[in-house]
């Protein structure tokens, strides 16, 4: 497998495929003097016109809002799918967290992790919920604020056990937001056609504008955020659901 | 600022060549997880704040926990198999030495099994 000359091969090409890198990227402009309007259009435009501060989020759900339907739909396939492979079956109560090191041996958490995490999961949960619902005036949005919000059940099971994942997480609960969250978002850009105008169109009232935005500016940009938000927590919970049942009943089948 | 972009590009760089030649897979994680909180820095150093946010929770925290669940899974599975070839072959062991009729095949220090395959279950075995 080791080769004495393998790392000098690499060593070479590494070396030319640098140097054309930075001979292809020295003439590329700054950022200053882009040419694309694009950019400069929205940063002008987007807080008088859709009454948000956060201009890549109204690109995001509201410009190009029929792109990120597709890749809310593409996280929803990939769950599913991910769901339909690793297979569900019971695991019994108070099995103790495996180690991914060496899964034949189980760790329990020690107290200081525990009071830890018990100190952490309540500000985790209130930081992903500000994420999710600040989408459209600070930087974030459902599909950050989601992530973080799913992390807060994997610390209870870091800090206890998957029978506290599985208790805090109903399962059906979680996948009906899951569809729900889905779901929400063709429904709200589908309102606009019941308007009259075009699919994804902002038909909601847009709230305070200027310098009063608050949570409700933005029409339909904070209540896409929202259902994304959901969406993403309940995805997410749902893939560490199954991957850690998967595990731990591989392991419990064990003698 | 031009002094902080440069530095966070050459770690950047830094860490992930790192990851590349770290050879251990649990050790990789870990290097992999510390790469994607860098490049969370990077963005947001280059003024991308929605975008260090979404690297954030995805490359530091849930790819590298994909990654692990991952790799205990198919650690797990193959503990299974091992503990299933060593159970099969005490049968026919057993077999063997009652009525005689199974033949020997399986001979009671088989050559073929791989080494750490004769561990007792339970014991923890070492990360390669």
């Amino acid at each position: 497998m080791r080769h004495p000359g393998r790392m000098g091969i690499f060593f070479v090409g590494a070396a030319a495929v640098a140097a054309l890198y930075a001979m292809s990227t020295m003439r590329l402009p700054g950022p200053e003097d882009l040419r694309g309007q694009y950019m400069r259009i929205i940063n002008s435009e987007c807080v008088a016109a859709r009454h948000v501060t956060d201009a890549v989020t109204a690109v995001n759900f509201d410009y190009r809002g029929f792109d990120t339907l597709g890749e809310e739909f593409i996280l929803f396939v990939s769950v599913m799918g991910a769901l339909v492979l690793l297979r569900q079956t019971d695991v019994k109560p108070g099995t103790p967290a495996p180690d991914a090191l060496s899964p034949g041996r189980a760790v329990g958490a020690s107290d200081a992790l525990r009071v830890w995490i018990l100190g952490m999961t309540g500000p985790t949960v209130l930081f992903g919920i500000y994420t999710v619902i600040h989408g459209q005036l600070t930087p974030g949005g459902g599909f950050q604020g989601g992530v973080i919000l799913a992390t807060a059940p994997l610390l209870m099971y870091l800090a206890e056990s998957f029978d506290i994942f599985r208790r805090i997480t109903s399962h059906r609960l979680v996948e009906t937001a899951e569809a729900i969250g889905a779901g929400a978002y063709g429904v709200i850009g589908l309102l606009a056609i019941f308007k009259g105008r075009e699919f994804m169109t902002n038909v909601f009232p847009l709230g305070k504008g200027g310098s009063d935005v608050n949570l409700f500016s933005g029409g339909t940009i904070p209540v896409i955020n929202l259902a994304v938000g959901i969406e993403v927590t309940a995805g997410f919970v749902l893939l560490l659901y199954a991957f850690l049942q998967e595990m731990l009943e591989r392991k419990e089948a064990a003698p | 600022m031009i002094v902080m972009q440069i530095a966070i590009l050459a770690i950047v760089a830094a860490s992930g060549g790192a990851v590349v030649f770290t050879r251990r897979p649990g050790e990789q994680v870990v290097g992999a997880s510390f790469f994607g909180l860098m490049l969370a820095l990077m963005f947001f150093i280059f003024q991308a704040p929605d975008v260090a946010l979404s690297q954030l929770v995805i490359g530091a925290v849930a790819l590298p926990l994909m990654v692990l669940l991952a790799i205990a899974k198919t650690r797990s599975t193959q503990m299974q198999q091992d503990r299933e070839r060593e159970q099969q072959r005490n049968k026919e062991r057993e077999h063997g030495r009652g009525g005689g009729t199974g033949g020997n095949f399986a001979s009671p220090d088989d050559a073929g099994a791989p080494a750490d395959a004769r561990q007792p279950p339970g014991r923890p075995r070492e990360a390669r």
